[in-house]
């Protein structure tokens, strides 16, 4: 029986090609981009569930308000963890893990001459491959992070070190302020993508006690914030909260008048917490889309399935005499969905590997191939396949398998004019998707390039920022001069931060007020205000007064915010416990991306003299070069770089352009446009494909109509005209639907933007225009074969 | 041969037309024994097909009784309807009505694979009936590559696949040319002396005469025997 259907099936799909092709494609084009965001989200999704012990797992969390801000805290004080297992026994385990953010030098042997750069330096306790289910494939688990010193590589590590070489027992020199040896006590697989905790070599916690550099990180004998990522594994999981209030305890014996709460967050939703934090959460518009592209094709499918109802009427009917009854034709449509369904699923998975590493790089996202064998992306695939199946079969199984054997026989063809009206709801359902698509995407990249050419407040063309590291120590003031003096250079500046690349936040009040407010603040020498285009709001009376000593320069939000008066010269304002004295006021620039309102801001600013001796060689900065327009970059870099290497041979020479950070900001947004792009060209490929296959069987079902209205004097443009106004009719009636749709949509992604640009009333035009026009093309074309073909044919084939 | 097949007792139908109610088939009464030959004759529109297809409960009559079997069929559930059907009757239609996609062999085996009868049974029931109308070479040929006296052939092999007591045949030959048309007569004489009961409807009077009793309908009458 089965076999007879699969039979059946294939013979179906072979005599009616067109349609088939159309579907095959739609469908395996939908698929293809369903799979590869089911890849993408359940890789989200699953971060850190590979833990055997995940749903034990869990990350301390401190919380604390100040102002309206709350404000998180994901690294805590090196002694919470230990603190946590000894007084509450639902601990059963507990870890610290510490990221080193700052790059380290590193060699094999001392006298190598070969020195790398290492970002992704970690440190964790002992415990770390008991606590958590990594694979370490050389050393012993509980052995390798125990001794100060000791380090373990990931199995990338080990090859970018030595190559095919043993690593264990072999040393690394790590050069920081000091130099120190350590020894390779194991090697691990490399951390899975889907793993919040990343990194290349790993030492042990107790190494960095026993670093001067890493030593004040352990100073604190506190229970509070500090820099250790800590994470407790629960032996009773109805305790999640009681462990909570023991923290908190902890915290008011070490400080009564702390108001920190804790919370213990499951390790497996942290990444999604830190991931998205007030921003526009693509990971749920995603599927989506994925959806909608999904049910598109597969509508593509049902519509062209039940169009051929006619055709496949007479064979219902002769099952049915034939002792068929309703459930065995069901099952017998339901048998050609499916394997109509499984090879578009191939067909999905093949075009989708194709496409795989182009789609992640667009996201910026990297999966390991280990994960396209896990359990939780297998499951979704199947979970997608099952959906597939049921949705394309369960309305040609209802409809095909109703129709009435007698009215078949009798109708020759039944023109089943319920199934042509759901048709039509099917039509206007795609070029609805599809121009809603398209009208988001024409207002995400009128966003974007909003963003990338507003006035920000900074000029930020021909800025070269350079980062300084601790290394350059006392060569700082040579290296600026030195480029301050080549032809190329306008001026140069200095500040504790890249500009887009972080700030402090202080707590600041005016006098004689306790209300606290974030202001945030950098550290920066006299001539930045002036090299980056900065424009005064009041200029401080005496130019040079502003760098003086407990002098403050800040933004006009800050006025408002603070409630200063509109003249806050001489001022005084608190930050912390000090107090500093408003020397000036600039107006409001960007400091940060677009999606974010302008807040309160504060300069604290230095003579030069002082940036280069006690900013520069002293903390990580940024040297800030502006060049002349118009300047031979690559000489100008070459200039710099041989001055820079002169002066610090320990950390590589790196820059970045200003408008490039700033730029980099947008990536997310530019990303996700990039993808709705694509999206849209599927929608709309999907959409003409169903449109082309349905005025095809349109006008094979009218082909006689079309024959008698000729022979009756009807010309080929009004056969075309008339062939052409149903469909044209139901895309006008698409756009009427997507235009308030997308609308809300649109407007609703505008709004996490603080700077926006208004709703562009005629993306819904072209959106409109376009739609139209690819379903004029896709009709007339169909309809124009339609119409010219001689009459005497189609007549006489009846 | 005289135990009674069917009997029908001033059986009617009806249809509403728009407004108009139109009366398809008025009070017929009829008695067929089993193993009789009827042909139903009379001009287009004169209920024949409907007669037919009332009797093979593809439709219901909406007044009278209709007894099959002993079984009163006005009064049975659609499903026990169809199931007698299924067991007993054997369509055969003026188009032939074969499955476009299925070859001869697999257009006779359907009506098997509904039954649920294993594949080796079928395969042996398949081949006697191919043998049995000489169409063994014609086997994995689809129907549009047979001439239409071989396509009918093929449908009363589908009829007659699953032995049934009755065949209900609407205008077999309509699409035949006389010589097929003749052949298909001859075949059905041979089967109704083997025992089958036979109704056909024709507009032809050498077709009609091969039957047994003739009956003719007007205007969803009978008006003679």
């Amino acid at each position: 029986m089965i076999k007879n259907y699969i039979k059946i099936a294939f013979r179906n799909f072979w005599r009616n090609k067109l349609t088939s092709f159309i579907n095959l494609v739609g469908l395996s084009l939908g698929l293809a981009a369903c799979i590869l965001i089911t890849m993408y989200v359940s890789h989200e999704k699953s971060y850190d569930s590979f833990h055997k012990d995940s749903k034990r797992i869990f990350t301390v969390v401190g919380k604390f308000k100040i102002g309206d801000d709350d404000i998180r805290m994901t690294r805590l004080s090196s002694i919470v963890a230990s603190q946590l297992k000894e007084n509450d026994p639902s601990v059963e385990d507990a870890f610290r893990y510490y990221e080193h953010n700052q790059s380290v030098s590193i060699k094999t042997s001392a006298s190598s001459s070969e020195v790398f750069s290492e970002n992704n330096l970690a440190a964790a306790d002992a415990n770390l491959f008991s606590f958590f289910s990594f694979d370490l494939i050389r050393g012993n688990p509980t052995d390798v992070l125990k001794t100060p010193f000791s380090v373990v590589l990931t199995n990338k590590a080990a090859e970018k070190y030595f190559a095919k070489a043993d690593p264990i027992g072999k040393q690394l020199i790590i050069q920081q302020d000091s130099t120190y040896s350590f020894t390779i006590t194991g090697v691990m697989k490399d951390f899975p993508t889907n793993s919040s905790i990343q990194s290349d070599m790993i030492v042990s916690m107790s190494s960095l006690s026993s670093m001067k550099e890493t030593q004040p990180l352990l100073a604190s004998e506190r229970f509070q914030g500090g820099s250790f990522a800590t994470y407790v594994k629960l032996n009773d999981l109805t305790k999640v909260t009681a462990v909570a209030n023991t923290a908190v305890q902890l915290d008011k014996l070490s400080n009564e008048e702390s108001t920190t709460t804790y919370a213990l967050d499951l390790f497996t939703d942290t990444h999604a917490q830190t991931a998205n934090t007030g921003r526009f959460d693509y990971l749920k518009v995603f599927p989506i889309v994925a959806l909608l592209i999904l049910i598109l094709a597969l509508t593509n499918y049902i519509s062209l399935t039940t169009a051929r109802a006619g055709t496949r009427a007479k064979e219902v009917g002769v099952r049915k005499i034939s002792g068929a009854n309703r459930r065995s034709l069901a099952i017998q449509f339901y048998i050609e969905s499916g394997i109509f369904v499984s090879i578009s699923f191939l067909l999905g998975i093949a075009i989708s590997s194709i496409f795989k590493d182009r789609f992640l790089e667009l996201l910026n996202i990297e999966i390991g191939n280990a994960f396209f064998y896990d359990r939780s992306f297998i499951t979704a695939l199947i979970g997608l396949f099952i959906f597939a199946v049921f949705v394309s079969g369960v309305y040609p199984a209802i409809v095909l398998s109703s129709l009435n054997p007698v009215k078949n026989f009798k109708n020759k063809l039944a023109k089943n004019t319920g199934s042509v009206s759901v048709r039509k709801v099917f039509t206007t359902f795609q070029f609805t998707i599809a121009v809603l698509l398209i009208v988001c995407g024409i207002v995400m990249s009128t966003q974007l390039e909003y963003m990338r050419t507003k006035d920000t407040g900074l000029q930020r063309s021909n800025v070269m920022m350079i980062p300084i590291e601790t290394s350059i120590a006392t060569n700082a003031n040579t290296l600026r001069n030195k480029v301050e003096n080549l032809s190329e250079v306008a001026q140069t500046t200095v500040a504790m931060n890249k500009m887009y690349g972080g700030y402090n936040i202080y707590f600041a009040s005016k006098e004689n007020s306790d209300e606290n407010y974030s202001v945030s603040t950098f550290n920066v020498d006299e001539h930045f205000i002036e090299t980056l285009g900065v424009s005064w709001y009041l200029e401080p009376e005496e130019r040079t007064a502003f760098s003086e000593n407990k002098k403050v320069i800040i933004n006009q939000k800050t006025i408002d915010e603070l409630g200063l008066k509109q003249d806050p010269r001489g001022e005084q304002m608190s930050f912390g416990s000090q107090f500093f004295e408003i020397a000036g006021v600039v107006k409001d620039f960007n400091y940060t991306s677009l999606e974010v309102p302008i807040k309160p801001l504060a300069f604290f600013v230095s003579s030069e003299a002082s940036a280069n001796k006690n900013m520069m060689g002293t903390f990580s900065t940024c040297l800030y070069v502006k060049f002349h327009d118009e300047v031979a970059l690559s000489g100008l870099l070459d200039k710099i770089e041989n001055i820079y290497s002169s002066l610090d041979e320990t950390t590589p020479f790196t820059y970045q352009f200003m408008d490039d950070a700033f730029d980099t900001l947008y990536k997310a947004e530019e990303r996700l446009s990039s993808i709705f792009y694509i999206f849209m060209v599927l929608a709309l490929v999907i959409a003409s494909l169903g449109l082309l296959g349905l005025i095809t069987f349109a006008s094979e079902q009218r082909v006689k109509e079309i024959g008698i209205r000729k022979v009756l004097g009807a010309s080929i443009s009004e056969i075309v005209v008339l062939l052409s106004t149903d469909f044209i009719k139901l895309v006008v009636l698409a756009i009427i639907i997507a235009v308030p749709l997308a609308w809300y949509f649109a407007d609703s992604w505008l709004n996490y933007f603080a700077f926006r640009v208004d709703m562009p009333w005629w993306s819904f035009v072209i959106a409109g225009l376009i739609a139209i026009s690819i379903a004029l093309t896709t009709v007339s074309f169909q309809a124009i074969k339609a119409a010219i073909a001689n009459p005497v044919n189609s007549l006489r084939s009846e | 041969m005289n135990t009674k097949l069917l009997s029908l007792n001033l059986a009617s139908r009806t249809v509403n037309s728009g407004s108009n109610k139109v009366t398809l088939l008025d009070k017929i009464d009829l008695q067929v024994n089993e193993g009789e030959f009827i042909s139903l004759m009379g001009p287009s529109g004169s209920g024949k097909s409907t007669l037919l297809n009332c009797i093979g409960m593809l439709d219901s009559f909406t007044g009278g009784g209709y007894t099959f079997l002993g079984e009163p069929v006005h009064s049975m559930k659609e499903k026990n309807r169809s199931k007698l059907y299924k067991e007993y009757i054997g369509f055969v239609f003026q188009a032939y009505h074969l499955i476009d996609e299925l070859t001869v062999l697999e257009n006779i085996e359907t009506p098997l694979l509904y039954k649920n009868i294993k594949s080796s049974e079928r395969k042996a029931l398949v081949a006697d009936m191919l043998d049995r109308f000489n169409i063994v070479g014609k086997k994995d040929l689809f129907p549009s590559q047979l001439s239409g006296g071989q396509q009918q052939l093929v449908g009363i092999a589908r009829a007659l696949i699953s032995k049934p007591r009755l065949i209900l045949a609407d205008e077999p030959t309509g699409n035949l040319n006389s010589k097929q048309g003749e052949e298909i007569m001859e075949l059905f004489s041979e089967l109704n002396k083997e025992g089958v009961t036979i109704i056909q409807a024709t507009h032809s009077e050498s077709n009609a005469a091969y039957a047994s009793r003739i009956i003719h309908l007007l205007d969803g009458k009978i008006i003679s025997e």
